[in-house]
C-alpha cells in the first residue's frame, strides 16, 4: 500500500496523468462537462440528503441550508478536481511526513 | 507580570510559592470575572490545596515537571475523569468526563495547578466569542469587542492575566483567532502533532489542540509537554518528539515567504503597515524575505468548509435528531448546513488534501515559514457581530474566518504572534506559518521577534 501511495505522489508531481502536476485539478478539456453538471444547491437535494441522514428539516430551514452552502459547493465544484485513483484520505499524511523536510 | 515560563523558573527556584502565585491569580479572576466572563468554573479550593501540594513536594526536593506549581486554566472541552465538561452547551449541560484528555494528563504530570474551566463557544463552532447560553466573553482590550472564538476564555484570560497559559483548540481558527484579537501568542500545532484523545472533537480531520499564551518561549514550553505519541490517538503515530533546541534556532538563515494574493488582500491600512514593520525586524534579526505565489487559497478553503461541516454534522447528527431545539441557532443553524453536501463532494474534498499539500509545499520551496495577517482588521463589536442564526451569518462567519481556513486544510503548524496595535489601540497578530512538523521553527521566529519587539509583552488596563 505505502508503494502504491508513494507511486501515486510521484506520478502527481511528475504529472504522469492528465493532471496538473501539483495541484491534482483536471486537464482543460474536461471543462466541456461543466453544462451537463449541476453545481447549485436547490432545497430539494439538501431535503433529500436531511431524510436520509434522518435529520427532521423544516422547508423554510432547506432553503436557508441551500442558499448558506451555494457559494462553497459552486466554488469547490469550479476547481474540477479529477484525482488520480489511487489518491486517498491518507495520501495526506504521507505528504506530511516528505514535507517536513525543510530544505 | 511573569510569563509561563519565568513563573514556572521561579516556583522551581523557590523566589516564589505556588500558593502565593496562585492566590494572586485568583484575586485578578475575582476582579476581571465579572466584566470578561473569561471562565465557566473557578475552582478556589481545590486550586489552592493543589498549590499548597506543590508547595510541600518542592520544600521536600520533589519537583515533578516543568509546570511544577504553575496555575494553568484551560477551555472547557478537556476532559478529566470525573469532572464537568460542559463544551459551552446546554446539550452537555451537567456532563461529567468519564476520562481524562491526554493533553490535561500530561499538563497533571508536568506539575501545574488548575484553576478552573474556561469559556467557549457552544461546541466549539463559532469564531466570535459569542454563546447564546452563557453569554459572549468579552475582550479585555475594550469588553464591547469580540475576544474572537471558538477558544474565547482562553484568550481573555491569558491577555488580562488570570492564568499563565491556557489549552483551546484550532479547527477554523479557533486559538489563532482570539490570540490576535485579544494580543496574546497562540500556537497551532500540525495536525497530529498533538494528542486530541478525549478532547471534545469538532471535525476529526481538521481538529488541534494548543495552546495560548504570553510568548513563544511559553508556547515552546506548553508543546514540549503536549506533544507527541500517544496511543489513544492513532494520528499521533510516528510523529517526530519535540525539538526544544530547535525553538531556539537564530533566525539568521531563515527564509519567510510573504503572499503575493489572498492573505494581503483588502487589509486595513494598520494592518498592513504592522506587517511591513515585522518584516523589517524579520529583516534586521537576520532572516531573507522573498515573495511566494501559493496556490489558489479559495479552493482550498472551500474544501476546508465541506470538511469541517460534515464532520461536525455528523458527529452531531444524533442530537440534531433528537434535541435541535437545544443549541443556539447560530450552532444548529450550522450544523444543519452541513446535511447539504453529498458524500461524493465530502470525500473528494479529503482526498484532494494531499495532492493541495504538495501544492503548496512546490510554491514555498527553500521557504522555511510564511508570514501572514490573521484578519482584515482588529476586534470588531460585540453588537455588530452578533448575527445568531440570522441569514447573513454563514458569510459574516466567513470573512471573519477567511485567513485561518485554508490552513486547517494544509493542516500546517503556526505561530501566531502580537505584532503592535491599530489606531484604536488594539492588538494585531500575525501568523507565522510553517512547513508540516515545523512547528519549532515557527516558535523559533516568533521567539526571536519578541526578543526585538514587546508587543506581547502589552497589558490591559483594568476598565
Amino acid at each position: 500500500l505505502k508503494l502504491t501511495v508513494l507511486a501515486t505522489i510521484i506520478r502527481i508531481e511528475f504529472g504522469c496523468h492528465m493532471i496538473d502536476p501539483t495541484s491534482g485539478l483536471a486537464a482543460p478539456h474536461l471543462h466541456q462537462e461543466e453544462a451537463v453538471m449541476p453545481n447549485e444547491v436547490t432545497p430539494e437535494r439538501v431535503a433529500a440528503i436531511a431524510a436520509a441522514a434522518r435529520v427532521p428539516l423544516e422547508q423554510t430551514s432547506a432553503a436557508r441550508v441551500a442558499k448558506a452552502v451555494n457559494p462553497t459547493v459552486t466554488r469547490f465544484a469550479a476547481q474540477m478536481i479529477a484525482l488520480p485513483l489511487e489518491v486517498e484520505p491518507a495520501t495526506y499524511a504521507v505528504v506530511a511526513g516528505q514535507g517536513m523536510i525543510t530544505k | 507580570m511573569l510569563t509561563l515560563t519565568e513563573a514556572a523558573a521561579a516556583i522551581r527556584q523557590h523566589k516564589l510559592s505556588s500558593v502565593e502565585v496562585t492566590r494572586a491569580l485568583l484575586a485578578r479572576i475575582e476582579r476581571w470575572q465579572p466584566i470578561l466572563n473569561a471562565f465557566v468554573r473557578v475552582e478556589v479550593e481545590e486550586a489552592l490545596a493543589a498549590a499548597a501540594a506543590a508547595d510541600a513536594a518542592i520544600a521536600s526536593g520533589d519537583v515533578c515537571g516543568p509546570l511544577h506549581g504553575v496555575p494553568l486554566a484551560h477551555k472547557d472541552m478537556y476532559y478529566i475523569t470525573g469532572r464537568l465538561a460542559e463544551c459551552g452547551s446546554k446539550i452537555r449541560s451537567g456532563w461529567v468526563a468519564p476520562a481524562t484528555s491526554t493533553a490535561i494528563a500530561r499538563i497533571q504530570d508536568a506539575g501545574a495547578v488548575r484553576l478552573g474551566a474556561l469559556h467557549m463557544a457552544e461546541f466549539a463552532y463559532g469564531p466570535t466569542g459569542h454563546n447564546e447560553h452563557l453569554g459572549p466573553a468579552r475582550n479585555p482590550w475594550d469588553p464591547q469587542r469580540i475576544t474572537g472564538g471558538s477558544s474565547s476564555g482562553s484568550a481573555a484570560s491569558v491577555a488580562a492575566r488570570l492564568t499563565y497559559a491556557a489549552l483551546g483548540s484550532d479547527t477554523g481558527g479557533s486559538i489563532r483567532l482570539p490570540a490576535h484579537f485579544c494580543g496574546v501568542t497562540g500556537f497551532k500545532p500540525t495536525y497530529s502533532r498533538v494528542s486530541r484523545a478525549n478532547t471534545m472533537p469538532l471535525s476529526f480531520t481538521l481538529d488541534t489542540v494548543g495552546p495560548l499564551a504570553l510568548s513563544a518561549e511559553d508556547c515552546a514550553l506548553i508543546g514540549s509537554v503536549i506533544a507527541g505519541a500517544d496511543p489513544l490517538d492513532p494520528t499521533t503515530r510516528g510523529v517526530p518528539a519535540w525539538d526544544m533546541a530547535a525553538t531556539q534556532r537564530t533566525p539568521k538563515g531563515m527564509t519567510i515567504g510573504v503572499p503575493r494574493k489572498f492573505y494581503v488582500d483588502g487589509l486595513e491600512s494598520d494592518v498592513a503597515a504592522l506587517l511591513d514593520e515585522a518584516l523589517a525586524t524579520f529583516r534586521g534579526l537576520g532572516a531573507r524575505v522573498v515573495e511566494v505565489d501559493l496556490p489558489d487559497q479559495t479552493a482550498i478553503s472551500a474544501a476546508a468548509l465541506i470538511v469541517l461541516a460534515v464532520e461536525a454534522t455528523s458527529l452531531h447528527a444524533p442530537w440534531l435528531r433528537e434535541r435541535a431545539g437545544d443549541y443556539g441557532a447560530q450552532v444548529r443553524n450550522r450544523l444543519q448546513n452541513g446535511l447539504a453536501y453529498s458524500a461524493v463532494e465530502y470525500l473528494e474534498a479529503l482526498r484532494w488534501r494531499g495532492p493541495a499539500l504538495a501544492a503548496h509545499l512546490a510554491a514555498i520551496d527553500g521557504i522555511d515559514v510564511v508570514i501572514a495577517p490573521a484578519s482584515s482588521a482588529a476586534a470588531p463589536t460585540i453588537d455588530e457581530t452578533d448575527v445568531g442564526g440570522g441569514p447573513g451569518a454563514e458569510a459574516a462567519i466567513q470573512a471573519i474566518t477567511r485567513f485561518m481556513r485554508p490552513i486547517n486544510y494544509l493542516g500546517l503548524p503556526v505561530l501566531e504572534i502580537p505584532a503592535g496595535q491599530s489606531r484604536h489601540g488594539l492588538p494585531i497578530g500575525l501568523q507565522l506559518i510553517g512547513r508540516p512538523f515545523g512547528d519549532e521553527t515557527a516558535i523559533a521566529l516568533g521567539r526571536a521577534f519578541q526578543t526585538a519587539t514587546s508587543h506581547h509583552r502589552r497589558i490591559p488596563d483594568f476598565p
